[in-house]
């Protein structure tokens, strides 16, 4: 009994210090990687700037994905960007098109985008955009939550209050609610409140 | 150091090592070596090992686990156990909800206690329940337990128990535990059934990290625009905190440390408006997500918060 102690005491003690086992890279420029440079040639071809691929490539070293998972991952990227460009054709502010292409990756059409843009042809929708993929990755449904957002950009409500959105939401499903319920309470409220002007920059975060 | 009804004193040592590289299933292995006496003449020691498997979400989490251990006096007594336990947090409160079996050669553990040998029995199996409560604010940290122990192999009787321990942040690495209460017999390290009352200083290598898991989630995060177009990022850690860092899109995933100001962990960095996914990270911790904030999980399986600035 003894001798088995000591034993399971040693095994543990290695295991707990063993480093895990992960993928091919997990430091390093992602450019030296031959793949992963090709990857950034062909993009670069398509207009998507480096390092919006560079940042993709940098989040699978940190998670010790294998290189081939990297390059999949950074050809997935260098297209979404390119579908979120068209999509929102005239882009109107840096962090759009990004915006979009994180939408897109949670599974938000093409044609959604397209429409939000149609709308609102000469205001930044990064912020919206943002908001939108808050909504739709806590479960309300795309037509739901872009129809809100897109009332809200109608009635030029600033770029905080839709912001709001995203952040009154989280709270209310930290309180236990569902995602619809908690969805249409806030929808209620925020269209129900009267427009307000334009919000200087400087803004003092609502702490729950 | 603790006395028992039977004038008992013993020593314990424990360590605890937590595998940094499994954020939602690690695994605790820990071990426990006492030293006791008893006044009546009995001495010996005891050597206990434990292990964990946890499953942990945001803000609840669950485990099952073992323990195999030995008790040397004048014979060796040997003990396994079983244990299945689950957790869930409000803000600063954690309950904790535990049900395990024990069985044990040791008879000796068992005399005087509540659940009592029966005559000519060798094997004992004891199942026990237990429901805790953690709170912590400030510099304290504050815990609750009450649970009951049911005989279910050659033993009779049933017995109940109940302890409180308030630990005091001394520094960063240091606290100061008292408790007090009762508590059942420990097959697993020869403890009789006790009333105790108890002081003890628990040293962590790591500052301000919880010896037992607390859920993937990382302090608060706020950001504000300033006039000047940063972003001012705070975050909700305790300011007895050794570091805390930030990285995510607005960093270009390098890890940026915050400054103490005050009792409020500050950085102020260029971000444009919009999304902005993040994670932060405590005492050179795991990368975690910020409790505030939306989860979503990457290409690559990673999670990550989403904070949208305006």
């Amino acid at each position: 009994m003894k001798h088995t102690i000591l034993r399971a005491a040693v095994l543990a003690l290695v295991i707990a210090v063993l480093p895990p086992a992960t993928g091919a890279q997990s430091t390093g420029d992602p450019a030296a990687v031959p793949q992963l440079k090709a990857e950034l040639d062909r993009a670069a071809k398509l207009g998507v700037p480096a390092e919006f691929l560079l940042s993709t490539a940098r989040r699978g070293m940190m998670f010790g994905a294998s290189t081939n998972k990297i390059r999949d991952a950074m050809r997935g990227a260098a297209d979404r960007y390119v579908t979120a460009r068209e999509a929102l054709s005239p882009v109107q502010a840096e962090g759009e098109i990004g915006a979009g292409a994180d939408l897109l990756q949670a599974n938000v059409t093409k044609n959604a985008l397209k429409s939000l843009r149609a709308a609102h042809m000469t205001r930044s929708l990064a912020v919206p955009l943002g908001v939108l993929q808050v909504l739709v990755s806590k479960g309300v449904p795309v037509k739901q939550a872009l129809a809100t957002v897109n009332e809200m950009l109608k009635r030029k409500d600033s770029d905080t209050r839709i912001a709001s959105l995203g952040t009154d939401m989280q709270g209310l499903l930290a309180q236990g609610l569902a995602p619809s319920a908690a969805f249409d309470a806030l929808s209620r409220g925020v269209l129900s409140l009267p427009q307000s002007p334009a919000v200087g920059s400087v803004l003092a975060p609502q702490r729950k | 150091m603790s006395g028992d009804s039977v004038a008992a004193a013993q020593l314990l040592m424990g360590v605890e090592l937590l595998p940094p590289w499994a954020e939602h299933a690690p695994i605790d292995i820990g071990g426990v070596w006492a030293l006791y006496g008893i006044a009546e003449g009995d001495r010996g020691q005891s050597r206990a090992l434990y292990l964990r498997q946890h499953l942990m979400g945001d803000r609840h989490g669950l485990w099952v686990g073992g323990a195999i251990g030995q008790i040397d006096r004048a014979t060796a007594f040997a003990s396994n156990a079983f244990d299945a336990g689950a957790w869930i947090t409000r803000g600063p409160a954690r309950l904790t909800a535990v049900v395990s079996t024990t069985t044990s050669n040791d008879r000796g553990v068992f005399v005087h206690t509540s659940v009592r040998p029966k005559q000519f029995a060798e094997h004992f199996r004891v199942a026990d329940a237990t429901l805790s409560l953690e709170y912590e604010t400030g510099r304290f940290e504050l815990q609750g337990t009450t649970g009951g122990r049911m005989a279910l192999h050659g033993l009779r009787g049933s017995s109940v128990f109940g302890f409180v321990s308030v630990a005091w942040r001394m520094a960063q690495t240091t606290r100061l535990v008292f408790s007090g209460g009762s508590q059942v017999a420990d097959p697993l390290r020869g403890t009789p059934e006790w009333k105790f009352v108890s002081a003890g200083i628990r040293i962590s290598r790591s500052p301000g990290v919880s010896a037992i898991p607390r859920g993937p989630a990382a302090p608060p995060l706020y950001a504000q625009r300033l006039i000047d177009g940063r972003v001012r990022f705070v975050i909700d850690a305790p300011y007895s905190s050794a570091s805390v860092e930030v990285m995510g899109t607005f960093t270009d995933w390098k890890s940026v440390e915050l400054d103490l100001e005050g009792t409020q962990w500050v950085v102020t960095l260029p971000a444009v408006p919009g999304p902005h996914r993040l994670r932060v990270r405590v005492n050179g911790g795991e990368w975690r997500v910020p409790s505030n904030l939306t989860v979503q999980r990457d290409e690559f399986g990673a999670r990550y918060g989403i904070i949208v600035i305006p």
